[in-house]
């Protein structure tokens, strides 16, 4: 119990200015969670120049609360106003804005709270007692299982939507064939530039992601005349934090959530957004209630809000214990740690305990007050569907657009968003799901370089992927979930061809294709 | 019931205003040195993941560079592809407002036909770092490079060789190595420093290429060992460690690494040179030199950017010569 004595003690020495540092973090974490285009990883480069004047304790916890924030923030406007403020909220946006549109938007914020406090503590809890065999069995994973792990992702997105595998597909390859543009990852070979600069650097998923979710959605609504919009709501708005008895029935969905968040946040390049996208696919497959994940249930809110938190201590775990960072946002704090001549790694617990024991303490506080900003700031949040959605999509346009050029000051950027606005509307209109596509877009890079090194490791050998154990065994997870949508497929089939009348919409398309 | 929906749109309208500053805003500068050029960010990209040496590097120097040129300098990841990714996103860039690091094995790979950008597309800044490389590997595992080139002389084209990415210098260097232990190797690439490490440390490869100053505390761990060093001589700290000379490499495959800044070749001359002497300033400085010392640079880092364009040049022509003798040019 060393490391709870050495925590507890840390806490009670924190000054106000590191307790300030926690609140502007865990501000600014949900600030550039709820702008599209910025993500956390984007808010934590934002804030790092200004850590180099910072002591090293107040520069670190600034970052762990921005990294944890940064994870729940953009769970308030995917649920409200259906923008995904962060890619790992794009499962949000399907049951959350469902239950929004039911006029359950309280509801929906009150889980998501719960979810990433759950995530966070389960975040703090692996790494204030877990790190050291957790970062053991991260070592035991190579290019073959992160490769698995990677497919695994892009098959959960077909099971998202229920009815027509062709279209998720077929979305699904134009993700991945939009993102083959530019320079290839290993061997450098330039493809599909056409001679066009802009080309040459490739097709970022997160101009793209912004395009078709944000801005497309505003064309559709544009073209509708904003009519027929969210529900009514409550006039009093009272953010429900679930009670005992509900918790108990969602146990399952959020243990899941923050199974799946724990594991992949380990997981260098995959992180919260293939976590979060897992952990759905997850629950629509193997959970209690899944005929219902899709419609507006709690579990669809719940399980990707958990893992996308839960990554946190994955990623941290790595950092601390090997020096290794498990995400992109541990290695900007890995960067931080350098430039203030610290070294993560196999000595610091030994030499540094300090410093460990203030990222434990930083990560705990951080995540309380996370918890408890969101249920606050929800209340006011709520209200804004009162305004007429016409300002409010105004509003959503010019986000959109600062938030394109944000992500590296470039114009480029903004016409690829606008480009895959109007994309995502004809798409839209011909009823092809969108989560595909992005999926596509965000995985297939990562999964073709996993493969690639992973067939450059074994010499062209195919077979690494079953005679490795860890790959084996996700390898016959990935064949239990294809099985199960070939099934699913093939029974659907039968009752369609019986009762050719009912018309049930998938819950993606149910929202991605919306009255015209 | 007004006032809440106005003060939430306030509340909105700020937080875009204090985004579109923080974003964009920070090249607001009021003490601008005089006769300074820079009146937007230089953004300086990092080919690399973040956290290995490159990174580091770029961080330690960008602080100081923003500070002598008045203007910021964010650092930006952008991996992939040996460093042409990176690359390519600076070229991709207006001229003069981005920067690069490049490398030694980007170099090489230029060199060898297989880049996404021509070596007549870039322009030579200042050089930063020169610094010795090695070959290590995993404690408990090979005692010195005797057994290693013995493990790799009974299982030829069996012990893996994590390097930066292929047809790079580690590529070149490796193949001398072959020829001289009467081997095969298998070099697997890893973009993210990260990546590579956590190869060796978890058994993925059995060897790793790496300069020695990035992986310190490894070393200083013992989790790593290195068995040769890519030197002419001994290396400081490492004296009982072979050098690549002593098993009768010749001397001109030791390519050094080396890290140094790159715009592209239209930037304006007065911007490159005003830039390069920014980069003097910040190698000048106490907190770059310690920093330096700690990653084993050698005391010639720096380089101007006359010196280090002529630098490139040579080491384009060595390289070039290496990578036929090896037969490693793209068709």
């Amino acid at each position: 119990m060393n490391t709870l004595a050495g925590i507890a003690d840390t806490l009670t020495s924190f000054g106000p200015t590191l307790w300030l540092a926690l609140v502007l973090g865990v501000v600014i974490g949900m600030l550039v969670g709820v702008l599209p285009g910025l993500t956390f990883v984007m808010g934590l480069l934002l804030i790092l120049p200004f850590t180099y004047g910072m002591p090293v304790d107040i520069g670190v916890a600034l970052m762990v609360a921005v990294y944890i924030a940064g994870t729940y923030g953009g769970a308030i406007t995917a649920v409200l106003l259906r923008i995904p403020g962060t890619p790992d909220q794009v499962p949000l946006l399907w049951d959350g804005y469902e239950m929004t549109r039911k006029g359950r938007a309280a509801e929906a914020l009150g889980w998501a709270a719960v979810a990433a406090f759950a995530g966070g503590m389960a975040a703090w809890l692996l790494v204030t007692f877990a790190a050291k065999p957790f970062a053991t069995v991260a070592l035991n994973f190579g290019p073959a299982e992160y490769c698995v792990i990677v497919v695994l992702g892009l098959t959960s997105v077909l099971a998202l939507g229920e009815r027509s595998v062709a279209k998720s597909l077929t979305a699904l390859m134009v993700g991945m064939l939009l993102a083959t543009v530019g320079v290839e990852a290993v061997y450098g070979t330039v493809r599909f530039d056409f001679g066009i600069p802009i080309l040459r650097d490739g097709i970022d998923y997160l101009p793209a992601m912004v395009g078709i979710y944000a801005l497309g959605h505003v064309i559709i609504r544009f073209g509708a005349g904003f009519a027929g919009g969210v529900g009514n709501q409550p006039t009093r708005v009272r953010t429900s934090i679930p009670g005992l008895s509900a918790l108990r029935r969602h146990a399952g969905s959020l243990s899941r959530g923050v199974g799946v968040g724990s594991l992949m946040g380990a997981v260098p390049g995959a992180g919260a957004t293939v976590a979060s996208f897992l952990a759905y696919g997850v629950e629509k497959q193997v959970g209690k209630e899944r005929h219902l994940v899709g419609t507006g249930s709690p579990n669809g809110v719940i399980a990707p809000q958990a893992a996308s938190t839960a990554t946190v201590g994955g990623a941290f775990i790595p950092l601390l214990v090997l020096g290794i960072p498990g995400s992109a946002a541990t290695a900007v704090i890995l960067g931080a740690l350098l430039l203030h001549n610290i070294q993560p790694g196999p000595q610091i617990f030994a030499q540094q305990p300090e410093l460990v024991y203030t990222v434990m303490a930083a990560l705990l506080v951080s995540v309380v007050l996370m918890t408890l900003f969101g249920l606050l700031a929800s209340k006011p949040m709520v209200r804004l569907l009162r305004i007429p959605e016409a300002y409010v999509a105004a509003v959503i346009v010019l986000f959109a657009y600062i938030g394109a050029f944000a992500i590296r000051n470039s114009l480029s950027d903004v016409w690829i968003m606008t480009i895959f606005a109007v994309l995502g509307y004809f798409m839209q209109r011909k009823g092809y799901p969108l989560a595909p596509l992005v999926l596509g877009a965000i995985l297939g890079p990562l999964a073709e370089r996993y493969f690639v090194t992973a067939m450059i490791a074994s010499n062209n050998d195919v077979s690494v992927f079953i005679t490795r154990p860890i790959s084996a065994g996700l390898i016959v997870a990935w064949i239990g979930v294809l099985s199960f949508l070939i099934y699913r497929a093939v029974r659907d089939a039968r009752q369609t061809s019986g009762a050719a009348t009912a018309s049930t919409t998938t819950p993606v398309e149910s929202h991605d294709a919306q009255p015209k | 019931m007004r006032a809440p929906h106005v003060r939430t749109r306030r509340v909105l309208a700020a937080a875009a205003a204090t985004l579109f500053l923080t974003s964009t805003g920070c090249q607001v500068n009021t003490h601008q040195p005089a006769g300074a050029q820079f009146n937007r960010p230089v953004d300086l990209v990092v080919p690399f993941g973040p956290g290995g040496g490159a990174d580091a590097v770029a961080r330690s120097a960008s602080n100081i560079i923003s500070e002598r040129i008045g203007v910021d300098v964010p650092v930006i990841n952008v991996d992939g592809a040996t460093g042409s990714s990176g690359t390519v996103r600076m070229l991709s860039a207006n001229a003069g407002q981005s920067m690069s690091v490049l490398i030694q094995d980007t170099l090489a790979t230029v060199s060898a036909g297989r880049a996404s950008f021509q070596f007549d597309e870039i322009k030579a800044v200042c050089r930063l770092q020169s610094m010795p490389s090695a070959l290590m590997v995993r404690k408990d595992t090979y005692a010195n490079w005797q057994e290693l080139a013995d493990a790799a002389r009974a299982n030829p084209g069996k012990l893996k060789v994590a390097t930066v990415g292929a047809s790079s210098v580690d590529d070149i260097v490796l193949a001398a190595t072959e020829e001289v232990a009467g081997t095969r190797f298998r070099a697997v690439p890893f973009s993210e420093p990260s990546e590579r490490y956590a190869a060796l440390l978890g058994g993925q490869v059995d060897v790793l290429y790496e300069q020695l100053g990035d992986v310190r505390e490894y070393l200083d761990s013992g989790d790593f060992v290195p068995v040769l060093t890519v030197a002419d001589e001994p290396v400081d700290g490492y004296a009982d460690v072979p050098s690549t000379s002593d098993i009768g490499i010749p001397e001109s495959v030791v390519l050094p690494q080396f890290r140094g800044l790159v715009m592209s070749a239209d930037a304006p001359q007065e911007i490159v040179d005003q830039m390069s002497s920014a980069c003097r300033q910040a190698s000048e400085s106490r907190k770059f030199a310690a920093f330096q010392e700690e990653v084993y640079a050698t005391d010639d880092s720096y380089q101007n950017a006359a010196e280090f364009q002529r630098f490139l040049e040579d080491q384009d022509k060595l390289i070039t010569s290496q990578l036929r003798e090896y037969d490693m040019l793209a068709d």
